[in-house]
């Protein structure tokens, strides 16, 4: 890899983008706060500002654009990271049956503390909240437990692929059950979940949430060299020296860490694992993971947070369901790229 | 020349914890000499890919050991082994952006740090593997725009790049035509006898192995290995009696011998089938044939012996062909 110049200025492009996009959402919303205020507030001053304003910056929008920042660029890495040891283009983060775990928790819960037996968990404010991401975590991380087990038995990742699916299944399946037996209000509150959200998180979690994932992408970066040998395949990245098991089974580690984390606290978030390592491939026509990855990094933060932008527009009635803008978005993305990719190929040929 | 590569009555297979282990054959015990090429051939299904896989440490040997110079393959660490020897395989590369050179860098990656940053020294080395196997031209290409052919030339200077001094190659041929196969042993030729590489060529391409191939490992299932130079398991029967089917390529063999009329080209007086093998033998190793018996040297194939003759002078008799061309290049260089 060398530095070129094209490198450089499309890496400043993007974080210039990404800088825009989270003003953009600071300054957006369902009240127009001009940038002249955001800027001093995001650095702690108050003079001269309302402190209707201080306040929806400081503890809504802050929070919830830190989230989708976060939450997009572990997502997306943990697409790339799929995508890279499956050596598979479909892969996402889903694809473990994490997000499907982290489902089954939250339908478990909304089952044992829902109208049911009188307690509207999602009317409980901060415990409420508090109780649904626990509830997801737990679905999440004994998914990618029983995953990273098996895993260690079976080195084949076919199989691990294939047995991720089936959990996914099942989880599906459980919590189709469950809803089946549950109330409306509950499953409404079910569904509200299912649609992903970055607005759940407070001051005080977004800050453990944060070095949770920077953690992880600093881990994520120290598998650039054997994520690319991967790129011929696992009998040649072997035959290079690399520990192609121990790898796979921590980029699964990373990868399924991030879901799970950013499951639970924003819900199951679609499409950005899947679309941005697309988009970041095709925008610097690299596999490079020495690129690819501050690539993906930057580039899933920008879609989580245009998408969150657009789902908060003035003119809709609240805030739209994040899932549905992502996927609105990611899937013509997805199908744009491939349709590219075939006129590229059949030019050459 | 010294033994580069050694098995020590090694056991394959595919083997499970708790099971009976069932080795493919019975003990092999084959080598392979510094700076040569060796075919290993047998039909289908007789363990060529195991034997292959075993070596290269994709599975472990039920037993015995594989010894490369003076250092044992099964103890090697990945990164050690990384450094010993490089595989050319028929796995397809599918990523859609990688370029030729940065398939070529790959092959240094044993050499480079924990992200992958090449050094100073790593650049001479790689545009050297491009250039040696003919690639200038494509490097900055992507693989999925180069050919068959191509393709297996670009993953040969990968593993030129990886500078081991064990190449091994499983069914490099595979998805070539007659001229690419032609010209990719050619070019394996060159590293072998110019680089000094030591190369192990599994295929089913009986012809071109014993056309370009200094040695041979011969397979059959269930039978103990054999190994030796072409000519002479075609001439003791070997090659028949494990492979079956020899008829099929001989026709295409005679007349590919050119005859010179320089002093000291050699005439070689045999039966028709004999002659042809031994003409090949001394075409690879580099000895000009005369189709005049009128010539100085003389080769004499008679009741398993060799005899050189020179000026009608008897000079040298043994019962082994690589003894006889030991002699015989004493006698002419």
């Amino acid at each position: 890899m060398k530095i070129t110049a094209s490198l450089t200025s499309l890496f400043t492009l993007l974080i210039l983008v990404l800088a825009g996009l989270f003003f953009l959402n600071l300054v957006s919303g369902s009240v127009l706060i001009p940038v002249r205020e955001v800027i001093p507030v995001l650095f702690g001053s108050e003079y001269g500002i309302s402190d209707a304003h201080y306040a929806i910056i400081r503890e809504f929008r802050l929070n919830q654009a830190l989230t989708a920042l976060v939450s997009g660029a572990g997502l997306a890495v943990a697409g790339l990271l799929m995508q890279t040891i499956f050596r598979n283009p479909l892969a996402d983060p889903s694809i473990l049956g994490i997000s499907s775990g982290a489902s089954l928790g939250v339908a478990l819960l909304m089952m044992f503390t829902g109208t049911t037996s009188g307690q509207f968990f999602l009317q409980n404010g901060f415990w409420g909240s508090l109780g649904i991401s626990a509830a997801a975590s737990a679905g999440a991380f004994a998914v990618l437990l029983v995953i990273l087990l098996v895993s260690r038995h079976i080195g084949n990742m076919i199989s691990i692929l294939i047995i991720g699916l089936m959990i996914s299944y099942i989880g599906g399946a459980l919590t189709g059950l469950i809803k089946y037996y549950s109330q409306k209000d509950d499953i409404y509150a079910f569904v509200l979940w299912g649609m992903g959200s970055f607005s759940n998180v407070d001051s005080q979690t977004i800050l453990y949430l944060m070095l949770i994932i920077l953690l992880a992408l600093v881990a994520a970066f120290l598998l650039v060299k054997p994520l690319n040998l991967l790129l011929l395949g696992e009998r040649y990245a072997f035959a290079l020296g690399s520990h192609v098991r121990r790898n796979q089974w921590f980029a699964l580690l990373i990868g399924g860490l991030l879901t799970a984390v950013i499951t639970a606290f924003a819900g199951p978030i679609a499409f950005i694992g899947l679309a941005v390592p697309h988009m970041a491939r095709n925008l610097f026509r690299s596999s490079d993971h020495r690129i690819l990855m501050p690539a993906t990094i930057i580039t899933g933060a920008s879609l989580a947070l245009f998408c969150n932008w657009l789902a908060r527009l003035p003119g809709f009635d609240g805030s739209l369901p994040i899932n549905a803008i992502t996927s609105l978005i990611g899937a013509p993305m997805v199908i744009w790229i491939i349709v590219s990719r075939r006129r590229f190929y059949s030019e050459n040929s | 020349m010294n033994p580069m590569l050694i098995t020590e009555d090694l056991l394959i297979g595919y083997g499970r914890k708790n099971t009976e282990y069932a080795p493919l054959l019975p003990p092999i015990n084959l080598h392979i000499a510094q700076g040569t090429i060796c075919g290993l051939i047998g039909a289908n299904g007789t363990g060529k890919t195991t034997l292959l896989r075993t070596i290269a440490g994709y599975l472990k040997p039920l037993g015995g050991i594989i010894k490369l110079g003076d250092k044992q393959l099964n103890n090697l660490i990945p990164s050690e082994r990384a450094k010993n020897i490089s595989v050319v395989l028929t796995d397809r590369i599918e990523d859609p952006f990688l370029k030729v050179r940065d398939v070529v860098v790959m092959g240094r990656h044993p050499f480079t740090g924990f992200l992958g940053k090449l050094r100073q020294a790593d650049e001479p080395i790689i545009d050297e593997s491009i250039h040696q196997t003919g690639i200038s031209h494509l490097q900055h290409k992507r693989m999925a725009e180069i050919s068959d052919g191509e393709r297996q030339k670009v993953m040969i200077a990968k593993a030129l790049a990886q500078d081991t001094p064990l190449i091994l190659l499983d069914e490099p041929a595979a998805y070539l035509d007659y001229p690419s196969r032609m010209e990719l042993m050619k070019l394996l030729q060159k590293l072998s006898r110019k680089h000094g590489k030591t190369i192990l060529i599994s295929s089913h391409d009986l012809e071109i192995l014993v056309r370009k191939a200094d040695h041979l490992w011969l397979l059959g299932s269930g039978r103990a290995a054999v190994e030796g130079m072409p000519e002479h398991l075609i001439l003791n029967g070997s090659v028949s009696s494990y492979f079956g089917s020899e008829s099929l390529f001989f026709e295409s063999l005679t007349g590919q011998a050119s005859f010179s009329d320089q002093a000291d080209a050699v005439y070689v007086s045999a039966d028709k089938y004999s002659a042809l093998w031994i003409r090949n033998a001394l075409v690879r190793k580099g000895f000009r044939l005369s189709d005049h018996s009128t010539s100085l040297i003389h080769v004499e194939y008679q009741n398993n012996t060799y005899v050189i003759k020179n000026e009608q002078h008897t000079v040298h008799q043994t019962d082994s062909l690589s003894g006889m061309l030991d002699a015989l290049s004493g006698i002419i260089h």
